[in-house]
């Protein structure tokens, strides 16, 4: 039986109040097991990436509850959410925010450093080598091109090895050919690491890389399909 | 016309950030208005002041008709000419109305070749220089402005600053806009013409507001500078009412809004190139704060960790910007410190001095009856007690020169008489020796401990039970009536003694010495009366041993002693403290009494040096405050920006897990090098003062004064006092926008990027 990591309950969002109300989370449930690299589908404004920031700890649902490790993400206090955000979650973003006075090395080792740990030197070789950005450790972001600056970005995910890394639209904002090695690269971590991750996308080629695509509509789970050497499959 | 529609818009719009720009605009045009408001009141009184001294340019006293004639002729359409007949005796008012082309003086001499001898030429180089009328106040005044336009170039850097910030605030929030305006077609040009017509639609409200605060802040000041009193050190208060008025110049004030209007322009205009630089897609995505260079190492890293190389980082990445806040700072820290240095050593002087015996009596007065018994004086005294204008009234019946001659050796001996209040009130309540004792003795001598006194090298050869034999010098007094009647050989020799006004009070012939007072040595005096002589070293230069013996009698001893016209019985006097609120009828009420002449009054003297201390503090004060005005407003406009435009990266720190503790610390840092760099550089500047201020007594050789120079530790405590304040102030222009963005959730903020 495979290892359940994220749970997620009933999860409702709402923005907005009386006419203005606006649902976009709707009653949303489903089980992310340990090491699956799930991809989340949609049109823009279904709530894909309310989606993300909840499971992420950065927002608050209306009701509902999420689940890492069996623990009960928003039963947290505020401190606590930002140590869980710290190192439990590794947040990639569309446009990298990276911290633009630290340099890439510094912007990879910022959740340990904040964590007051010390950064293992060894850990942050292989990651960089990984990564393949050795050589661009000690540029500024404003010195490196979008696919390294992603690069980093995904390093600084992976570097505390959370329980799920949560990547909005890791490639909306690069070529072809460095997102073909960003996704390329995510799935070298989800496979290596055992890495779970769950990636918002409107690439279906992406989607199809994936081990599950979810999609969304509306707010509502409409769809949830396994991919593999048999084609796509229903959940 | 577009440009206009849009600006108008983006005004309504932002309105926070129309109201922050106007109220910048405003702060600095105010402090702008101080500015030359001052001047302009300053160049009034001083023009004022010197037309009521003399009502023209020049004054030609003991005119003759024909020299009249070549005065007018001389002068012709340069000026008016007023004639005065007093006593028969012709003066000419010169009022010129024109540039006379060459330096007074010169003008002068010449008109008194052509006219030949007057009596008196005087000109008033104070009107003249106010008037611009001749060659030397032109460039008297070319230099005034210049200096002025110098200080007005450096307040107006600092306060470009101001506005600057404002606008980059707004433009800030408005650079998509602008990109978006670029991608469906706008010209870069339209897109500055769009942020400089906003600028100066909001300098329509910010600049009359600066010019309104600004004279209201001028005339507090001008209020401030009146009520401390320092006219009336030089003017009567009916002449400080006609003459000292608070002048508004509307030249002046047009000057400061042109300024103002520059800068406004300057600011927007500089704004608007700044955002049509960027490409319209690095505007839409709002990713213009890229950060190209930074410090590796910084000791704020070294001391705070990973916060502290962030928020070093952090200000490193406007350094401009840092560096000309944190200059402003120091400059007002600096002055402050330097300020209150200053004033404390006025302050410390001014206890010093009230330490001095002279001192330490609101009035000392001289009491000017001569006669064979105590009986006129104790009745004065009386008069003072019950007159209910006095708070004390003590006797002061001492110092008198004796000589003893024993060793052939000039000493300096103190003859005392005290009241027997007084006497016990000398020795906290406990006299050595009991006072009835003192009487039945009719002489007594108490010994000064030597160890109290850095010249009482002598002391020690007197011991209790000594009978000391004093030479004394009975001087006669001549009265001018009897003096008159005197014939020329008996009136050599004779030393008059001159009143305030130069007029013979009496004349003095020297007696012969006779050594006809004894006195025992039946005491020594401890503590406190020692302390109270501890710093009274006045004997010093004279160059001769000076030993401080306090001799104490009776009133009637010295009476019996001394009365016979001497002219040391001069030293009888009264002591006295005014009562609350009633020195002037004190003053009066010593006027009545004939025998009585003031000797000093140290009650007006102590007012006078406070109104001086109040002006210097005044004047410090309104400079600080315009200092620290635009430091800290820049300071605030800073901090505040830098947190609003990095919401979206602090968001991200968020995101990836920073704490609130850990961000707010983060900020700490950030506020603290600001105060910590302008209190670093403060210590050093106020070092390098006060250094040269020793070195520049010491050029000047007036070494003797050092103790008027500060203590190189002096001006820590106020440098740590106005870095404390200014570290409150950042903390709380951080915090503020901190906490509102903490309001709102991560996600919105986030999403500021993406």
């Amino acid at each position: 039986m495979t290892m359940e990591l994220l749970r997620i309950e009933n999860l409702c969002k709402t923005y907005g109040k009386g006419e203005n109300e606006v649902k976009a989370l709707d009653n949303v449930s489903f089980t992310v097991p340990k090491g699956q690299m799930a991809a989340v589908v949609g049109p823009s404004g279904s709530g894909k990436s309310t989606l993300l920031h909840i499971l992420g700890g950065v927002d608050r649902p209306t009701s509902g509850k999420v689940y890492l490790d069996g623990q009960d993400v928003f039963a947290q206090n505020a401190k606590n959410l930002a140590i869980f955000r710290r190192r439990q979650v590794g947040l990639i973003y569309q446009f990298y925010n990276l911290i633009p006075v630290l340099n890439a090395e510094e912007n990879i080792t910022l959740p340990v450093i904040m964590d007051g740990r010390k950064p293992d030197a060894k850990q942050l070789e292989g990651l960089l080598e990984m990564l393949g950005i050795k050589e661009r450790r000690l540029h500024l972001p404003s010195q490196l091109s979008g696919g390294q600056q992603q690069r980093v970005s995904i390093g600084r995910a992976l570097f505390t090895s959370p329980g799920v890394i949560l990547a909005d639209e890791p490639t909306g904002n690069l070529d072809s050919k460095s997102s073909a090695e960003i996704i390329e690269l995510l799935r070298k971590s989800n496979r290596e690491l055992n890495q779970t991750m769950l990636i918002i996308t409107h690439d279906e080629n992406i989607a199809l890389k994936c081990d599950r695509i979810i999609t969304i509509s509306d707010g509502k789970i409409t769809a949830d399909r396994l991919t593999g050497q048999g084609g796509v499959q229903n959940v | 016309m577009f440009e206009r529609l849009m600006a108008r818009r983006y005004i309504t719009e932002q309105k926070r950030h129309s109201v922050l720009t106007v109220f910048s605009i405003a702060a600095a045009l105010s402090l702008m208005t101080l500015l030359f408001t001052c001047l302009s009141t300053g160049l009034k009184i001083a023009r004022d002041v010197s037309f009521d001294m003399q009502p023209s340019h020049l004054e030609i006293v003991g005119l003759t008709d024909e020299q009249i004639g070549i005065v007018t002729e001389f002068v012709g359409d340069l000026g008016n000419i007023t004639l005065v007949e007093e006593k028969g005796e012709k003066t000419a008012h010169i009022m010129f109305t024109e540039y006379i082309g060459e330096n007074i003086s010169v003008y002068a001499e010449k008109l008194s070749e052509k006219m030949g001898p007057v009596r008196e030429i005087n000109i008033n180089s104070q009107l003249v220089f106010s008037d611009m009328i001749d060659l030397n106040s032109r460039a008297d005044f070319a230099i005034l402005f210049s200096l002025f336009f110098v200080v007005v170039l450096f307040f107006a850097l600092m306060l470009r600053l101001v506005i600057d910030t404002a606008f980059e605030i707004s433009s800030k929030e408005l650079e998509r806009q602008f990109g978006v305006l670029q991608s469906v077609g706008a010209t870069p040009s339209q897109i500055v013409k769009i942020i400089t017509l906003e600028g100066l639609m909001l300098s329509a409200a910010g600049i009359p507001l600066g010019l309104v605060l600004g004279t209201g802040f001028g005339y507090c000041i001008y209020r401030a500078v009146l009520s401390s009193g320092i006219a009336k050190l030089y003017l009567t208060s009916e002449k400080i009412n006609e003459l000292i008025h608070f002048h508004v110049d509307p030249l002046y004030l047009a000057m400061a809004a042109v300024t103002g209007l520059i800068w406004v322009l300057l600011s927007a205009y500089g704004t608007g190139m700044r955002v049509v630089k960027m490409s319209p897609i690095q505007a839409i995505s709002n990713r213009s704060n890229t950060v190209k260079k930074v410090k590796r190492h910084s000791l704020f890293g070294m001391i705070f960790g990973w916060k502290g190389k962030m928020a070093a980082r952090n200000n490193y990445r406007q350094p401009k910007r840092f560096v000309i806040t944190v200059l402003s700072l120091t400059l007002s820290i600096t002055l402050f410190s330097a300020m209150n240095v200053i004033t404390d050593i006025f302050e410390e002087s001014l206890t010093e001095l009230s330490m001095v015996e002279y001192f330490q009596s609101d009035i000392d007065l001289k009491y000017e009856g001569y006669s064979e018994d105590s009986t006129p004086y104790r009745e004065v005294m009386s008069q003072l007690k019950n007159s209910g204008y006095f708070s004390s009234v003590t006797t002061d019946i001492w110092r008198v020169g004796w000589k003893k001659a024993a060793d052939n050796i000039d000493y300096y001996v103190d003859l005392m008489y005290y009241a027997p209040d007084e006497y016990a009130k000398l020795f906290d309540g406990k006299p050595p020796v009991s006072y009835d004792e003192l009487t039945e003795s009719g002489g007594y001598c108490l010994l000064v401990p030597e160890k109290e006194y850095k010249f009482a090298g002598r002391v020690g050869e007197i011991s209790v039970g000594d009978v000391l034999a004093l030479d004394i010098v009975k001087n006669l007094i001549i009265f001018p009536d009897e003096y008159n009647g005197y014939t020329t050989e008996e009136k050599q020799g004779l030393m008059p003694v001159l009143d305030d006004d130069r007029n013979t009070v009496y004349y003095v012939k020297h007696g012969e010495s006779t050594c006809d007072f004894k006195v025992t040595a039946s005491g020594t005096a401890e503590k406190p009366y020692a302390d109270f002589y501890k710093s009274y070293s006045m004997h010093e230069d004279e160059g001769m041993p000076v030993q401080y013996v306090l001799m104490v009698g009776t009133l009637d001893t010295y009476y019996s002693t001394f009365a016979d016209n001497s002219d040391l019985l001069r030293s009888i006097g009264f002591n006295c403290n005014v009562a609350e609120d009633c020195y002037i009828s004190a003053v009066d009420f010593i006027g009545s009494i004939p025998e009585l002449e003031i000797d000093f009054d140290n009650f007006e003297i102590r007012r006078q040096i406070n109104t001086v201390i109040t002006a210097v503090r005044i004047f410090f004060v309104s400079d600080i405050v315009l200092f620290s005005l635009i430091a800290l407003v820049n300071m605030v406009n800073i901090l505040s920006t830098s947190v609003l435009n990095r919401r979206s990266e602090l968001a991200s720190m968020q995101c990836i897990g920073m704490t609130d503790g850990q961000l707010y610390g983060m900020t700490l840092i950030e506020c603290l090098q600001y105060a910590l760099s302008a209190a670093v550089l403060s210590a050093i500047a106020c070092t390098l003062l006060i250094y040269g201020t020793e070195q520049l007594m010491g050029y000047m050789q007036v070494t003797e004064y050092s103790h008027l120079v500060p203590d190189y530790f002096a001006p820590v405590p106020k440098i740590i006092i106005a870095s404390v304040t200014a570290f409150a102030v950042a903390v709380c222009s951080s915090f503020i926008p901190l906490m509102y963005m903490q309001k709102k959730p991560l996600v919105e903020m986030i999403r500021k990027v993406d």
